[in-house]
C-alpha cells in the first residue's frame, strides 16, 4: 500500500542513507504541520510537534510494515503526538491564543489580502470544532482521505467518523454561511 | 442542503490550503536526527540465542530433574523413564538416577550461564567502545 516513491525512499534510509529522509520531510511537512496546527492551534507548538513526529518516524522506520499505508501511519503518529502535547500542556485555548495562532499561521505566507482574509474566515470557522473534528475535516476535505483511513488515523470507528464529519460539516456550514456572503459567489461560480 | 454544505466546506477547506512550517523546518528536523544518530550510533537489536519460552522450558526441565533427585531416594525411576520400556532407553536415562550426576549437571549449567552473561556484557562494552572510536 505504500507508494513506490515512499518505498524507495524508505529503503534508501534503511540502507544507511540518512539524507534521503529529507525527501520524506519535504513531501509530508506541510500536511503534518497542518494537522498539528489544527490540534494545537499554536504555531511554535505545532512546529515542535511536527519535528518530533519526523524524528519519531525516522527512528521507527525499521519497524514500519511496508504493506501498510505510510501516509496513514505518519498522520496517525502526528495526531497522537499533537493530542499528547495538548493534554500535557493542559492549556485550554483562550481567545488570546486563538488570535496568536491565527496570526502565526499566516506569518510565512505571501498571499494577497483577499486570500488571507478568506483563509482567516475558514480558520475561524474551524475553531468552532473540536481538535479531532478539525483533523477529520482537513483529512477528508483537503486530502480526500477515505472514512476508513480517517478512522485508522483517529483510532475511531467508521460510524463514529461519519457522524462526527456530518456534525462538523453542518457546524462549519452554519458559521460560513451566516458570516460571509462570499460563499454565495463561490457556489454560483462552481 | 447537505450537498450544498458539503460543497461549501470542501471548497473553503481547499481554498484555505495547508499551513506552512518555518523556513528552517527541514534543517531543524535533519539536525535533530543527525545529532541523535551521533549520540546513539547504533540501535542494534539484542536477539537472544534462547528465547524467553526456551528458558522457561530449560528451567522447568532442570527443576524437574533437581526436584526429583533431591526429593526422592536414589532408587526412584523418573516417570518418563518408566514409560520407555525398551532396554536401551532405560539404560540411557538411568544415568539420571544418580543424584551426584544431576547435581553436577545443574551446577555446571549455572556456571556456564553466568559466564555467558558476563562475557556477553563485556563484548557489548567492547563493541560500543569500538563504534564510538570509529
Amino acid at each position: 500500500m505504500v507508494t513506490s516513491e515512499d518505498q524507495y525512499i524508505i529503503e534508501q534510509i534503511l540502507s544507511g542513507n540518512i539524507s534521503a529522509f529529507e525527501n520524506l520531510v519535504r513531501k509530508y511537512q506541510d500536511m503534518v504541520f497542518t494537522l498539528a496546527f489544527r490540534v494545537l492551534n499554536h504555531h511554535e507548538d505545532a512546529e515542535e510537534t511536527a519535528q518530533d513526529v519526523f524524528v519519531k518516524v525516522f527512528h521507527s522506520l525499521s519497524g514500519f510494515q511496508q504493506k501498510s499505508n505510510f501516509k496513514t501511519w505518519i498522520y496517525r503518529i502526528t495526531c497522537n503526538e499533537s493530542i499528547n502535547r495538548l493534554r500535557s500542556k493542559k492549556n485550554k485555548i483562550s481567545m488570546v491564543n486563538l488570535e496568536e495562532g491565527l496570526t502565526a499561521g499566516f506569518y510565512d505566507q505571501n498571499q494577497n489580502l483577499e486570500s488571507d482574509e478568506e483563509k482567516k474566515i475558514v480558520q475561524q470557522a474551524l475553531l468552532t470544532l473540536s481538535e479531532t473534528e478539525r483533523v477529520m475535516i482537513t483529512l477528508y476535505y483537503y486530502d480526500d482521505m477515505s472514512i476508513k483511513d480517517i478512522a485508522t488515523i483517529t483510532e475511531m470507528t467508521e460510524t463514529n467518523v461519519k457522524t462526527k464529519l456530518f456534525r462538523s460539516r453542518q457546524k462549519l456550514y452554519e458559521v460560513l454561511k451566516d458570516q460571509y456572503s462570499l460563499f454565495t459567489s463561490i457556489i454560483q461560480t462552481n | 442542503m447537505n450537498r450544498e454544505a458539503d460543497k461549501i466546506v470542501r471548497i473553503s477547506i481547499k481554498k484555505a490550503g495547508l499551513e506552512k512550517p518555518g523556513k528552517d523546518f527541514l534543517h531543524s528536523v535533519m539536525s535533530k536526527i543527525e545529532t541523535q544518530t551521533e549520540v546513539a550510533p547504533l540501535r542494534f537489536k539484542n536477539e537472544a540465542l534462547i528465547s524467553r519460552n526456551g528458558w522457561f522450558l530449560i528451567g522447568g526441565i532442570v527443576s524437574l530433574l533437581l526436584g526429583t533427585v533431591l526429593l526422592t531416594d536414589s532408587e526412584y525411576k523418573l516417570p518418563f523413564v518408566i514409560s520407555f520400556e525398551t532396554e536401551m532407553l532405560h539404560d540411557y536415562f538411568s544415568i539420571f538416577e544418580s543424584r551426584i550426576f544431576v547435581v553436577s549437571i545443574v551446577i555446571t549449567a549455572i556456571f556456564v550461564l553466568l559466564h555467558t552473561w558476563l562475557i556477553s556484557r563485556k563484548m557489548d562494552d567492547w563493541y560500543l567502545r569500538y563504534k564510538h572510536q570509529m
